[in-house]
């Protein structure tokens, strides 16, 4: 939270402070600061000391001040981007093709992370607790469901989607669907007991919110003796999601986007410890992608309105 | 200017100018000095705060289209079928309203009961034990000055997602609000009904039940209606953090920009406001009897 | 004695059955409630037990390593507040002269200002935060105009109440001794109202400081949004000296305001509610 602050406050400093002389790249006199903001997949502390090194990474190769800026929901980074004050931000595929959508166009995907195994994209899933006596989605019929943020795909979106194929609605089939804010907040709440079974995404078993969660020591029984991984039970899966991307604004120049696609696409190389950082060590690299890897999740949208609509 | 006043005779007048200067002086001191520490507090609050005017002038732009992203497009001739359009979920949002406007009921009932109860404790003219009216006051005060949504967030803890928190956050809050407000109308209350009964042998609370409570039942009532009102809003707020009602779907609709859903939803909630404002007033003046005292 | 006055023992019929069906109607109403509410005594109990849990947890209250962390936010907390009361009032003073009825004569600008003091008043603070958010970013400046744009509206209300409800007699004094309508405002109705202005406004500050802290779990900065992510990962005695900070700033501003509002109005009306 101390970064936060300091982050902020240089922030201000440097926007009221007259950016230094040209350089062999003339989009520094343009930008000099670029922000990267990041949907809270987890809560503020984690996500500095997370993406700390790399942003200092991205600052030794494009050559300029890079300002991490934390946002307590996915809107934020949507409505950020969306107003051109951030430049390069960290969605969910489902968050992507909204940002995309209410910027024109100007928010645009170049890159994703692509695991060690080779294979790019994740799952949602749903979390209880192994001691509780859900062993499937049917059991949970009546119970309470915590989901991540309207915008969180894995959170909200997919399990919106493919459990209404199922014919099992969320907010119909449980008793309550209630968003808490963040992919650790859904656990939190879960381990809690505010409510029964938890949305989060998940790579592998060794790869997931949950082990994240669990390598911090964030999980504590009632008696303050930390959780174990064999302490939850996945009821239900989703289909593969295509990976999240980072995006940026389309209408930087040229030179800059490449400068920063290729510092993403380096980074495994150049600074393995800081790329490692961002996922434990679980990822390979940064992989290319563009906007039309999502198209099929701007369709999930319109029909994810349409849903709702449905209902009124 | 015609001399339309007398003046004194300058021997009179001396000194009540000189007396007239010193006390204005003395006033001028006390102004200019209370002046220059408002300007040095919002100096620092405006540093403490953040405040960056060219930030904020260049975002008003952003404010206003913002505005006009949420209004719908509504045309004089296809104004019926636009109107049905914007407010396509006006049943399903009446509905949730409801159920805000429930939060806020009983939440503003039990809220009142508490309240009730607790107010002729603080009160200084019926409860002579300075201890007992020490501890009445200072958990009025307690469950005034927490914030409430501390309390629903609390709640949610321990009660789960759903309205329940809601309800006992504002009633918890409302019951010091109305203690403390209606342990004033009591302390000013005519004493002599309260002595006569306990001359002729009435116990405390025979007392207050026939010597208090006809004199401050209509004072109370009026005082419950406001915070009614304000409690209404209070529990739309509520919704976004879990206490469900229309203010889960108004963030809902926010976060997921659903422009034209997020101005119908306003529309509804100013409309419940006003009418619930015009509808407590009207009640407020007929119990009061008189005009204007709306806060 | 009742037999010569019966009204006095027994209410009138009509009154009582309108009482009763009051009652009857409300409690129905709060019982229904309940019921939809899913309340059950069981559950509330257990409820209490678990909350009961929480308290004990709570103690001692103890920031951990983030005591520095929550002070500065507390202070944003209370720059935010002075702020935004400060900028409420002073946008609200011009706009409440419209709405009064006794300085401006005008029906129709008197009836629209106070809708539309209205509208702005039926919108929540939390629910401005939001939307200013969205105009100057995430921070503290976004709950500052927050306060503000709520509070514009509150004002503008009660100051053109007090302003309807001060005496006509200075302002004729005024204008009998030559003065404009501008003079007869400045020193006829602005001297009398001044104090009950400064009384509201100091009332509110206070009330607005518990406001401040809540905006921030919205992220317009302040310590809301501590004391949200603490609560979420149950850190019950970081919660506890959170809410302790809170409680004492609160008290020192009510202290501090009501010494204030005496000195301005006097005993009685300064005890306002």
């Amino acid at each position: 939270m101390i970064k936060r602050r300091s982050i902020l406050a240089s922030t201000a400093g440097v926007l009221l402070a007259v950016p230094f002389a040209a350089n062999a790249q003339d989009w520094k006199a343009k930008y000099p600061e670029i922000v990267m903001a990041v949907v809270p997949a987890e809560n503020a502390g984690g996500v500095v000391d997370r993406f700390g090194p790399f942003v200092k990474y991205l600052e030794k190769e494009l050559g300029t001040k890079v300002t991490l800026r934390v946002a307590n929901d996915y809107t934020a980074v949507i409505e950020g981007q969306k107003n051109r004050q951030i430049h390069i931000g960290f969605y969910g595929p489902g968050s992507y093709a909204r940002a995309n959508a209410v910027s024109g166009g100007n928010t645009v995907a170049f890159g994703t992370t692509q695991n060690q195994d080779g294979s790019i994209g994740y799952y949602s899933v749903v979390y209880v607790k192994a001691d509780s006596p859900y062993k499937s989605l049917d059991d949970l019929k009546g119970k309470k469901l915590g989901l991540v943020d309207v915008e969180s795909t894995s959170g909200y979106k997919a399990p919106v989607f493919f459990m209404n194929r199922e014919g099992k609605a969320p907010d119909k089939f449980f008793s309550v669907a209630q968003v808490t804010g963040s992919h650790e907040n859904a656990v939190l709440a879960m381990t809690q007991g505010t409510v029964d079974a938890a949305t989060n995404w998940w790579n592998s078993d060794t790869d997931s919110n949950l082990t994240r969660m669990l390598n911090k020591g964030m999980l504590k029984k009632a008696d303050g003796t930390p959780m174990k991984y064999e302490d939850f039970r996945i009821v239900w899966k989703s289909p593969l999601l295509a990976g999240s991307p980072f995006a940026y604004l389309n209408d930087m120049p040229d030179d800059l986007k490449k400068a920063i696609a290729d510092a993403f696409y380096n980074a495994h190389k150049k600074d393995k410890a800081a790329f490692d950082k961002l996922s434990d060590g679980k990822d390979r690299a940064f992989v290319p992608v563009g906007h039309k890897d999502y198209l099929e999740f701007i369709e999930l949208n319109k029909y994810l309105e349409e849903l709702r609509r449905k209902k009124g | 200017m015609a001399k339309t006043l007398a003046t004194l005779p300058p021997a009179q007048l001396a000194p009540l100018a000189d007396a007239y200067h010193a006390a204005m002086a003395v006033k001028r001191r006390w102004t200019v000095g209370g002046l220059v520490l408002l300007v040095v507090l919002t100096l620092l609050s405006a540093w403490a705060g953040q405040v960056d005017l060219v930030k904020f002038w260049a975002g008003l732009p952003r404010f206003a289209s913002y505005f006009h992203d949420i209004v719908p497009r509504l045309r004089f001739e296809t104004f019926a079928a636009d109107m049905a359009e914007w407010f396509w979920n006006f049943d399903g949002w009446l509905a949730l309203l409801w159920d805000t406007l429930l939060v806020a009921y009983v939440g503003t009932l039990a809220g009142a009961m508490a309240g009730f109860v607790l107010c002729f404790l603080a009160s200084a003219n019926l409860t002579k034990s300075t201890p007992i009216r020490f501890i009445a006051r200072r958990s009025l005060e307690f469950c005034r000055t927490f914030p409430e949504i501390v309390f629903a967030l609390m709640f949610v803890y321990a009660f789960g997602f759903g309205p329940m928190p809601g309800v006992l956050a504002i009633a918890i809050h409302t019951a010091g609000a109305l203690g403390k407000q209606f342990s004033e109308v009591v302390e000013n209350v005519d004493m002599h009904p309260i002595e006569g009964l306990t001359a002729s042998g009435a116990n405390y609370v025979e007392s207050i039940r026939f010597g208090v409570v006809p004199q401050v039942l209509s004072n109370f009532v009026s005082y419950s209606l406001l915070r009614f009102e304000i409690n209404v809003r209070g529990a739309t707020v509520l919704g976004f953090v879990g206490a469900g009602g229309i203010g889960k779907e108004l963030i809902s609709s926010i976060r997921q920009f659903y422009y034209a859903d997020v101005s119908a939803i306003l529309v509804i909630i100013i409309g419940t406001v006003f009418l619930i404002d015009w509808l407590t007033e009207m009640l407020r003046h007929r119990l009061l009897g008189i005009v204007g005292d709306t806060r | 004695m009742r037999r010569r006055h019966p009204e006095v023992f027994r209410a009138p019929v009509v009154e009582r059955c309108l009482s009763l069906a009051i009652v009857v109607g409300g409690t129905a109403l709060a019982i229904y409630t309940l019921w939809r509410f899913g309340f059950s005594p069981t559950k509330f109990i257990d409820g209490l037990d678990k909350l009961g849990i929480v308290v004990v947890l709570m103690m001692p209250p103890d920031p951990g390593s983030q005591l520095w962390h929550y002070v500065s936010a507390l202070a944003e907390t209370l720059a935010i507040a002075f702020l935004g009361t400060l900028g409420g009032a002073l946008l609200a003073l011009p706009i409440s002269i419209l709405a009064a009825k006794n300085v401006v004569a005008n029906r129709i600008l008197h009836f629209a200002s106070r809708r539309f003091l209205d509208t702005i008043r039926g919108v929540d603070t939390l629910i401005w935060a939001l939307i200013w958010i969205n105009v100057v970013g995430l921070g503290p400046f976004a709950g500052i105009l927050a306060i503000m744009t709520s509070d514009f509206g509150s004002f503008g209300k009660l100051f053109s109440e007090a302003i309807e409800a001060s005496d006509r007699k200075p302002v004729d004094g005024v204008r009998s001794a030559g003065g404009s309508e501008l003079h007869s405002f400045r020193f006829g109705i602005l001297p009398q109202v001044m104090p009950v202005l400064m009384s509201q406004v100091l009332y509110y500050f206070e009330s607005n400081t518990r406001s401040a802290t809540i905006i921030g779990i919205v992220g317009a900065g302040g310590i809301g949004l501590y004391l949200a992510n603490e609560i979420a990962q149950a850190e019950w005695q970081r919660v506890a000296f959170i809410i302790l900070m809170i409680l004492v700033t609160v008290s020192v501003i009510d202290w501090v305001s009501s010494r204030l509002r005496l000195a301005m109005i006097g005993r009685r009306a300064g005890a306002g509610a």
